[in-house]
């Protein structure tokens, strides 16, 4: 079985963090008061920050180790990132979007492979859609089609449905959970909202201010 | 043309770039804003000259001396409309999110690709008003171009230049013609640009 592990202190300007755990197929979920350097956490293992300590690791390969100097680019690691407003590139259509992110095939066969992702996320009819017109949740179920899209080992999410009304907010959680349990991928979620902890971890990574506390497993709870 | 390609390059080499000699880099591609335009063509003549290093290299390869050439006006007029360019294409590509950047590297996008598919193309209206500032600027060099390139009427003689030797010679029918022409494409640049900045926010 896949494993993450994770024991790193990662700083940005003044905010520090120092995060020991491990995570496995599944939604493990990072929670905590806001500011408590969850995001920056998920940077790290992202790739997208270099930590100033510790490593990483996703099944015996070291990600980032920066006493040993290696850092592995963000491109290489196979991650799937979304984040709270989506962040889709706003001048590409959508189906271009997630065809970006698809890493094998041909032009047309990616195009094929980004099509069968919309349909996955309920958002077929928003192919040819600018993201700038998609309402919240329509760009939340885009994003994640495309962090899929390239069959990443992990898949970040950064308060991916915070900006959305409850409604939309439930229906999400759902489709999370499903692509999820069909991917088998390794989820990290980053929350600091008590319904989607609840509704969603099998294991929860409590932070405080700067640090991680507690790891809880969650027993395998019963079909939603 | 020139300072297109090179002004484009080198802001986004400033925007990203974290290396040895990025101040130093920034204020030599600065200069021309600021030296009067004649000591920036004494020192082109001398760096290009027929007797320079670099221009016996081009003399070698193209068969005939850079200076006084409409080749050498072309250097003279995109070297002093460098900064321009670079200023405002810099500006451009710095105000491009970088968390659009980083959900692109993210989603396996190489550097270049995200730099042709998602940062060059989002910074695309302020690329093309530096673009428009830098060719304005190009178009009315006068010190600079007069230095390298000679004034070669049919040659390498440029509309300020004939603007200038119109008045000198008495011609005053044709030197306000040649200015009202300069004119027009400066104000039609400034409009251009001013819009295009505008309607990027």
């Amino acid at each position: 079985m896949s494993t993450l592990t994770v024991d790193v202190v990662v700083r940005a300007g003044e905010t520090q963090v120092a995060a020991a755990f491990w995570a496995a197929p599944g939604i493990t979920v990072l929670s905590g008061p806001s500011g408590a350097g969850k995001s920056l956490t998920l940077a790290a293992v992202a790739g997208l920050l270099r930590p100033v300590a510790g490593r990483i690791e996703l099944d015996g390969t070291v990600l980032a180790a920066p006493a040993a100097g290696v850092h592995v680019p963000t491109q290489q690691r196979r991650v799937g990132v979304v984040f709270q407003d989506g962040l889709l590139l706003p001048h590409r259509s959508v189906l271009d979007n997630v065809a970006l992110a698809v890493r094998t095939g041909s032009r047309a066969e990616r195009r094929e492979q980004a099509r069968a992702w919309l349909a996955r996320v309920d958002a077929a009819g928003l192919a040819d859609a600018r993201p700038t017109r998609l309402s919240g949740g329509e760009r939340q179920r885009v994003a994640l089609a495309r962090a899929l899209a390239g069959a990443p080992r992990l898949l970040l999410l950064d308060e991916p449905l915070s900006a959305l009304d409850a409604p939309t907010r439930s229906r999400l959680r759902r489709l999370v959970r499903d692509l999820v349990d069909e991917t088998g991928v390794i989820a990290l979620f980053v929350s600091h909202d008590a319904t989607e902890v609840d509704e969603l971890a099998d294991r929860i990574v409590r932070y405080e201010p700067g640090r991680t506390v507690a790891t809880e497993e969650r027993q395998a709870r019963g079909s939603r | 043309m020139l300072a297109s390609v090179a002004g484009i390059g080198l802001g986004y080499l400033l925007a990203k770039g974290r290396f040895p000699g990025r101040g130093v880099l920034e204020a030599v591609a600065s200069l021309p804003i600021v030296l009067p335009p004649t000591v920036l063509g004494y020192y082109l003549l001398v760096t290009l000259g027929a007797r320079s290093p670099l221009g016996r290299a081009w003399e070698q390869v193209v068969g005939s001396p850079l200076v006084f050439t409409a080749g050498g006006a072309v250097v003279a007029a995109s070297i002093s409309a460098l900064p321009f360019v670079l200023r405002t294409a810099r500006a451009a590509i710095e105000s491009v999110d970088p968390r659009l950047e980083q959900s692109a590297r993210a989603a396996g996008l190489s550097e270049w690709r995200v730099a042709a598919q998602v940062t060059l193309p989002l910074a695309r209206r302020g690329l093309v008003a530096g673009v428009a500032l830098g060719f304005a600027r190009a178009l009315g060099d006068f010190g600079a171009t007069v230095m390298v390139a000679g004034n070669i009427p049919g040659r390498t003689q440029t509309m300020p230049i004939a603007v200038y030797d119109a008045v000198q010679a008495g011609d005053d029918e044709r030197a306000a013609l040649l200015a009202l022409v300069l004119g027009v494409v400066a104000v039609l640049v400034l409009v251009a640009v001013n819009r295009l900045s505008r309607s990027a926010v």
